[in-house]
């Protein structure tokens, strides 16, 4: 199995209206009345697959930890007023339902689609079950992104949000392309892997060869538990976003050789990507 | 490949606060009586509601939820060592929107100096992990109305693969203004009370409360248990909200899940329609089921739920599955509530009389906004 293409990108915390004038740019389907996520995903979405050739029956797997915050925020207002009325589109804005079939419609595919969430490792979650379902031949190829907002607006985020370690949380919006064929591949995936704590990854680490690593926040937390070479460790953006873990491994793939990503979760669960580029 | 059975459930809903309660409730339903039964459980007229009191949106959440898993957990018997294996899929549209809902409403009203409760649903997958105390990191699923459905296709795909020994699959929907306000606004609820889908003179959706849990297992509990034998899920991009009237992505999703399982309409005790009582859908859906009997000049009963139920949406994956389950434990499959006219140009009707039944293969249809279609085919005939 291999990646076939990435797309990356970060804002501070663009607008709804920003990120249509971005989508603007790259595709003549009009998206009216779509929340600011959902742009994101399908901006993010269609420039990973931008120029690539792809399957129409593509399975789509969105990862997101905080979901349509602004919108269902909007939203929260306008339920709390006695006779308001929410509008179809808003209410269809406010959570992770129907980004699949936005996307889906922007790149004309027929696949399934799945949208999936588990706090700090959600990416990694929807990128085990593309693997899998490759895996298992029920399909031959996946798109797998994660995407979150700024929490920017939101008041006592310090509470809401624990593993952003006070770095100011960006709009981000990461996508991989994963296909059977080696046809002008990035890179290949050898191993994706999940241990239930860190004793049983160093057992794993020991036999395990790599030339760089990445390391999400908890596993840099971690950092003195880890059987890992510290001097692999590759310096990793500052910006951060809910799904960040995405961009690390966006970020690897940069760097060439036998490639390992680490993500723990706060339990010290694991999830381990190698790849070989 | 290994065999995946259904080893355990539970069910809260309008019905009752377990299985037993629900099963015995419906029981006593019929046309008659209708609305007399949920005149106390309506929510204007188009939601009915869970029969129990709670301080606030948050406690009735996570009590509720706590109650589903620790149920569903005693009825699959399991240890606490065989809790811990357990891989736990939460699927629902809504989540815990209405513990935001009321904690916006308490900021903006100055009664409380917190926004919001929760950033992301993440921590409802925590909450449940550490009821069983489960190994791995629980996953959140949403595929609108297949949420739940589609959690169990993935579980058993897990389970046959031999990368995972059981799974919870848990599917919950609770009351909440968004959702209520915007099926409101989309013109889908019902406004007599009478919920009869697949019927020309439905007047549309009754949403419906429930949180429920199955537990799939490799190891069988007892001949009752129920095997997954083949799932399936398709996907039509016709419309973000609508269904395509042609009914082609059910139609393929229920024949491809029929030569997986390598069966035959006619070996089915029954199809379990998903049914929603919006015109569109019920159409596109009739129009499927109708074209599949057509095609292999077999046909077989159709069985609807959603007027016992409610529409349960992201949880009706779990939660008509356990019910109608609950119905075979009884030794029947119920016939259609409500049901008086059925639409021009389809040939077949739904089950109007009860259906005695012991040993059965029944085909389960979920069908979501955003062009969602799940297919599950379950069986105790082994």
């Amino acid at each position: 199995m291999y990646i076939c293409a990435t797309y990356n990108t970060t804002y501070k915390n663009n607008t709804t209206k920003e990120y249509k004038q971005l989508l603007k740019e790259i595709t003549k389907t009009q998206f009216r009345r779509v929340s600011k996520f959902n742009i994101m995903a399908i901006y993010g979405a269609l420039q990973c697959l931008k120029n690539k050739q792809y399957d129409n029956n593509l399975n789509i797997y969105t990862a997101s930890e905080y979901g349509c915050i602004t919108d269902m925020n909007k939203v929260l207002l306008q339920v709390n007023k006695k006779d308001e009325i929410v509008m179809p589109y808003d209410f269809l804005n406010i959570n992770g339902n129907n980004v699949g079939f936005l996307i889906s419609e922007a790149l004309n595919t027929i696949g399934n689609n799945f949208y999936v969430t588990a706090e700090d490792v959600s990416f990694e979650k929807a990128f085990e079950l593309a693997y899998f379902d490759i895996s298992i031949n029920k399909i031959d190829q996946a798109l797998v992104g994660a995407v979150d907002e700024s929490l920017d607006y939101i008041q006592d985020i310090s509470n809401l949000v624990k593993n952003s370690d006070n770095k100011g949380i960006y709009d981000g919006t990461t996508w991989f392309h994963l296909s059977t064929k080696s046809d002008n591949a990035l890179a290949k995936i050898d191993i994706v892997e999940t241990f239930n704590n860190i004793e049983e990854l160093n057992s794993f680490l020991d036999t395990l060869q790599y030339d760089h690593l990445s390391l999400n926040l908890f596993a840099q937390k971690a950092l003195n538990s880890l059987k890992i070479d510290k001097h692999k460790i590759i310096t990793q953006s500052e910006d951060f976003f809910g799904t960040y873990s995405a961009m690390y491994l966006h970020n690897l793939l940069n760097f060439e050789g036998k490639l390992l990503h680490l993500s723990l979760d706060e339990k010290n669960r694991v999830f381990l990507f190698h790849f070989i580029k | 490949m290994k065999n995946v059975y259904i080893t355990g459930s539970s069910l809260i809903c309008a019905l009752g606060n377990n299985k037993s309660q629900s099963i015995q409730t419906a029981k006593k339903i019929n046309n008659e009586n209708y609305r007399d039964f949920f005149k106390d459980k309506h929510e204007g007229f188009s939601f009915f509601k869970i029969d129990q009191t709670f301080e606030n949106q948050k406690e009735k959440f996570y009590t509720i939820l706590q109650d589903t898993i620790l149920q569903a957990v005693k009825d699959a018997n399991l240890s606490k060592d065989e809790q811990k294996e357990l891989q736990i899929f939460i699927g629902s549209t809504s989540m815990s929107i209405s513990i935001n809902e009321e904690q916006s409403d308490n900021f903006y009203n100055k009664k409380s100096t917190k926004m919001l409760e929760e950033v992301g649903y993440g921590n409802i997958g925590t909450f449940t992990e550490n009821i069983i105390d489960s190994k791995y990191k629980a996953t959140i699923l949403q595929t609108a109305c297949t949420s739940t459905a589609n959690s169990i296709a993935y579980a058993t795909d897990l389970i046959q693969a031999n990368k995972i020994k059981r799974a919870l699959i848990i599917g919950l929907e609770l009351f909440n203004k968004s959702t209520y306000k915007g099926f409101q606004s989309l013109m889908l609820l019902s406004k007599n009370g009478i919920y009869k889908p697949f019927d020309q003179q439905s007047d549309g959706v009754i949403l419906g409360e429930s949180c429920s849990a199955v537990i799939l297992d490799s190891v069988k509990k007892d001949d009752s248990s129920l095997e997954v034998l083949a799932t399936n899920t398709s996907f039509d991009n016709y419309s973000i909200t609508g269904s395509n009237p042609s009914g082609e992505a059910t139609y393929n999703s229920m024949e491809k899940t029929l030569e997986k399982a390598k069966l035959e309409i006619k070996d089915l005790t029954c199809i379990k329609a998903h049914a929603t009582g919006s015109e569109n859908s019920n159409l596109s859906e009739a129009k499927a089921i109708d074209n599949l009997f057509k095609k292999y000049n077999q046909t077989t009963d159709v069985v609807i739920l959603k007027p016992f139920l409610g529409h349960t949406l992201g949880a009706c994956g779990t939660s008509e599955t356990i019910l109608l389950c609950e119905f075979i434990k009884e030794g029947f499959i119920p016939k259609t509530l409500n049901y008086q006219v059925g639409y021009e140009n389809i040939s077949f009707h739904p089950l109007l009389e009860n259906k005695t039944v012991r040993e059965v293969t029944i085909l389960f249809q979920y069908i979501g906004f955003g062009g969602s279609n799940t297919t599950l085919i379950l069986s105790n005939k082994g």
